[in-house]
């Protein structure tokens, strides 16, 4: 049995709620480490209070044996400790070896000595066993695979003991992904260390010697793999015994009526083909895992996404087309609530009364361009009342305001253009229990007069909670729809999961 | 130094009188700022809007009003062209209208056939003070202008949305509004303004001038930043960039008054417009951290 490289002893993280309790994590020499859990489950924090990126609250770290403490990313590296996060920060319009010595380029009078470079990178390429990869090939002229690799290779480039991948997979395809696993196997073979993280229990199952499984900010187990079977995975995961929280103040309004119809929407991207029915008074759950286009099929519904194919068809004009530009949507009777209150929700350095207004100006309070204010006041003022909006006055600036009420100017904008269906990214993130409880009023009463709601969280309970169905995202595509009569968490989690197995085995 | 009551009052009078020109193209640059913009083409706009003029008044004896109009509507499609090509086609709008200052210097040019062209006297009423009253017809357009342009953005829907872009397109955006025709208005305002002032520019001078207005750009943005417009866009107000044009005119004639050279006039100048940047910086990040 190989000796332990690191190790992590009772490890405890809060931001605002405990995201970590007391979790102990070890990595042996030599070993693929798998992470996996659903969405909030920890992993992300986890992996960077290993690099230091995150202090937590309590617990101590070792590796190789000695008191690990890293205050920065910085102290992590020299300690041998190297993270690759999930977005590539490659260089595109550089080769591969000026991105790998960006930082230490060999130079004489400021000149780049390009010989020295090529053998440089080539000595490291032949250290960490990357034999297929042109060192003074652009990096925009390889595929995502081959970036994926270099930017391994940078980390890899510093002295490694501690490899941290954190979904290296998720824009790779299957052969892309086959090279990685056989290099990750060599530099195991070489006593590396490596956590990988990954929603694909294939993935996992494949090329992992142990898996750790996190749920809620607990570790539930660390395994052998060759103990595991994927239901019995899914089965920590999602936590079997988790109960099931019914409302009892859930009231439907939901009507058998259609609002809107969406046919094999794709942009292009991360959607492929997404149908959907939405119906009058309907709140509609969409379920997916992080990245799994959830936000994307808002934009595309929103008309935010240029060059999307499909169609929609709103049941108010019975007119079927797709929409380009967001101020048609708009114009249509669609609101959108970004996910980023502060960066696309809100224009946070102007008062309350400006944001509220924003998307009705021409509308609603304008004579011969003119901005008749006294309307505009009162109109704010009495949207501000019943919201429970808590500022001083409509005239305060946004950016004043707690992050609940900010969410509610975001929401109340669309309130007053008479939006028929809204459309809500995260509407709940980062905000305290009383604000979420009001956001849900909010939300019944909306569709209490026959609006519609479709809303993405990646709080399941709360979309149990206060969802009529619930719709699943998996791999483009809805793959499976849920209603209060059939659903259980164990089963919509399972859903989210399941395209990615059948995806690593197709 | 001493100076009597009337030279004080002859001094107001000449600033007044002076200022017209810059005023209307600083009102312009601060609704091009608000959006998230800049127009460095304003200066070779001005001047091709001038020399239209004359030439249509002095070569085709066209009557005022039309040489006028026409010269206005030139300036409005330069603005038109800067609004399109960098909204539409995503390009700084500083390169864009670095480019327009070029081409439109150049067609200024071409249209004077490089001559400074003598217009004569009968549109120097424009900017000729009104007898009695000391003041030029063409500085009472300019102060009403400041009050129109104040009124467009803080009252109007269209000063609402430059200001709202300026502060965060992408929410904007979001709120289902169509940015680009707001933004784009802001450059057009713009060319007209510029248009407008390239007509009192000729009139102060009785003249067509090919090299009117060189580095007024420079003029034009000191006096908004001075006023607190913020190049970041989203802030500013037209009252304060008048205040603006005023401590910039006040300033170079009291430096000429006092008879410093043209070269220590460009030092002095140059170091107010850092100095009014720096306390502007300065206020902000205290504002910010007060907040």
């Amino acid at each position: 049995m190989p000796s332990v490289l690191f190790s992590a002893k009772n490890i405890s993280k809060r931001f605002a709620v405990p995201v970590l309790e007391s979790v102990d994590f070890e990595v042996l020499h030599g070993e693929i480490h798998g992470l996996i859990g659903a969405n909030g489950a920890g992993k992300s924090t986890l992996c960077k209070i290993i690099a230091g990126l995150i202090h937590p609250d309590s617990g101590e770290m070792q590796i190789c044996g000695d008191e690990y403490q890293p205050k920065t990313l910085k102290d992590a590296m020299q300690s041998g400790i190297q993270i690759v996060h999930q977005e590539l920060s490659l260089v595109s319009t550089l080769t591969v070896s000026e991105n790998i010595f960006l930082g230490e380029l060999p130079t004489r009078i400021g000149v780049i000595q390009d010989q020295e470079l090529q053998e440089r990178t080539s000595n490291v390429f032949e250290k960490i066993g990357l034999t297929d990869i042109n060192p003074s090939a652009k990096v925009a002229t390889l595929g995502a695979g081959e970036q994926q690799l270099v930017q391994i290779a940078i980390a890899l480039a510093r002295d490694s003991k501690l490899l941290i991948l954190d979904e290296p997979t998720t824009s790779l395809n299957a052969v892309e992904c086959d090279r990685l696993f056989r290099w990750l196997r060599v530099l195991k073979n070489r006593g590396i260390g490596i956590v990988f993280i990954s929603h694909r229990l294939k993935e996992l199952t494949d090329l992992a010697d142990r898996i750790t499984v996190l749920r809620d900010g607990v570790k539930i187990t660390t395994a052998e793999n060759f103990s595991i079977n994927h239901d019995r995975l899914l089965g920590w995961i999602t936590g079997e015994k988790t109960k099931e929280r019914e409302s009892s103040s859930f009231k439907s309004y939901c009507t058998t009526t259609p609002a809107l119809q969406i046919k094999h929407l794709a942009d292009g991207r991360r959607l492929t083909d997404v149908s959907l029915t939405l119906h009058r008074g309907e709140r509609l759950g969409i379920a997916g895992l992080v990245g799994s286009g959830r936000t994307e099929l808002l934009h595309a519904i929103f008309g935010e996404t240029a060059d999307c194919s499909g169609t929609q068809q709103l049941f108010s004009d019975d007119y079927r087309r797709i929409f380009s530009k967001t101020h048609v949507a708009a114009k249509s009777g669609i609101g959108l609530l970004p996910e980023d209150r502060k960066s696309a929700g809100l224009m946070v350095e102007l008062d309350v009364k400006t944001n509220l207004t924003v998307s009705s100006l021409w509308k609603r309070f304008t004579r011969f361009g003119v901005i008749q204010i006294n309307d505009e006041i009162m109109t704010a003022e009495t949207l501000r009342t019943n919201l429970k909006i808590n500022s001083s006055a409509v005239s305060q600036s946004v950016e004043t305001l707690s992050g609940g009420n900010q969410q509610k100017v975001a929401i109340g904008k669309w309130l007053i253009t008479d939006a028929e269906i809204l459309l809500l990214d995260e509407p709940t993130r980062g905000i305290d229990a009383a604000a979420r409880r009001s956001i849900y009023d909010l939300m019944q009463q909306f569709v209490s007069d026959g609006k519609s709601i479709i809303m993405v969280s990646s709080d399941l309970h709360e979309m149990m909670e206060i969802c009529d169905r619930i719709a699943v995202l998996a791999g483009g595509r809805i793959t499976e729809t849920f209603d209060r009569t059939n659903w259980n968490r164990e089963a919509i989690v399972k859903s989210c999961f399941h395209t990615h197995q059948n995806e690593g085995s197709a | 130094m001493t100076t009597d009551h009337f030279s004080e009052i002859a001094t107001l009078v000449s600033i007044a009188n002076q200022i017209p020109d810059l005023t209307l193209v600083s009102v312009g640059m601060t609704f091009v700022l608000i959006a998230r913009g800049i127009d460095l083409s304003v200066g070779s706009v001005l001047a091709l809007s001038s020399a239209i003029f004359g030439v249509l008044i002095v070569d085709r004896e066209l009557p005022l009003i039309v040489a006028g109009a026409t010269a206005i509507i030139a300036a409005a499609t330069c603005g038109l062209i800067n609004g399109l090509i960098s909204i539409k086609a995503r390009i700084p709008s500083f390169i864009v209208t670095l480019g327009m200052l070029e081409v439109a210097r150049g067609l200024t040019k071409l249209v004077t056939k490089s001559e400074t062209k003598y217009i004569g006297t009968i549109i120097e009423s424009i900017s000729d003070p009104i007898p009695y009253l000391l003041i030029s017809p063409a500085f009472v357009f300019a102060l009403f202008t400041v009050f129109a342009g104040q009124f467009l953005l803080s009252r109007m829907a269209f000063g609402r949305y430059f200001i709202a872009i300026g502060t965060n397109e992408n929410a904007v955006r979001l709120s289902g509004i169509n940015v680009a025709p707001y933004q784009i208005a802001t450059f057009v305002l713009c060319g007209i303004l510029c248009g407008i002032a390239g007509v009192i520019h000729a009139a102060k001078l009785s003249t067509a001038d090919p090299n009117a207005a060189v580095g007024i750009e420079l003029s034009a943005i000191a006096a908004c930043v001075i006023g607190g417009t913020s190049l970041m866009g989203g802030r500013g107000n037209v009252l304060s960039t008048f205040l603006g044009v005023l401590i910039i005119a006040t300033l170079q004639t009291g430096l000429a008054q006092l008879g410093a050279s043209d070269p220590i006039k460009q030092v002095i100048t140059g170091s107010v417009i850092i100095a009014a940047v720096l306390t502007d910086a300065i206020k902000q990040r205290w504002n910010k951290s007060k907040a």
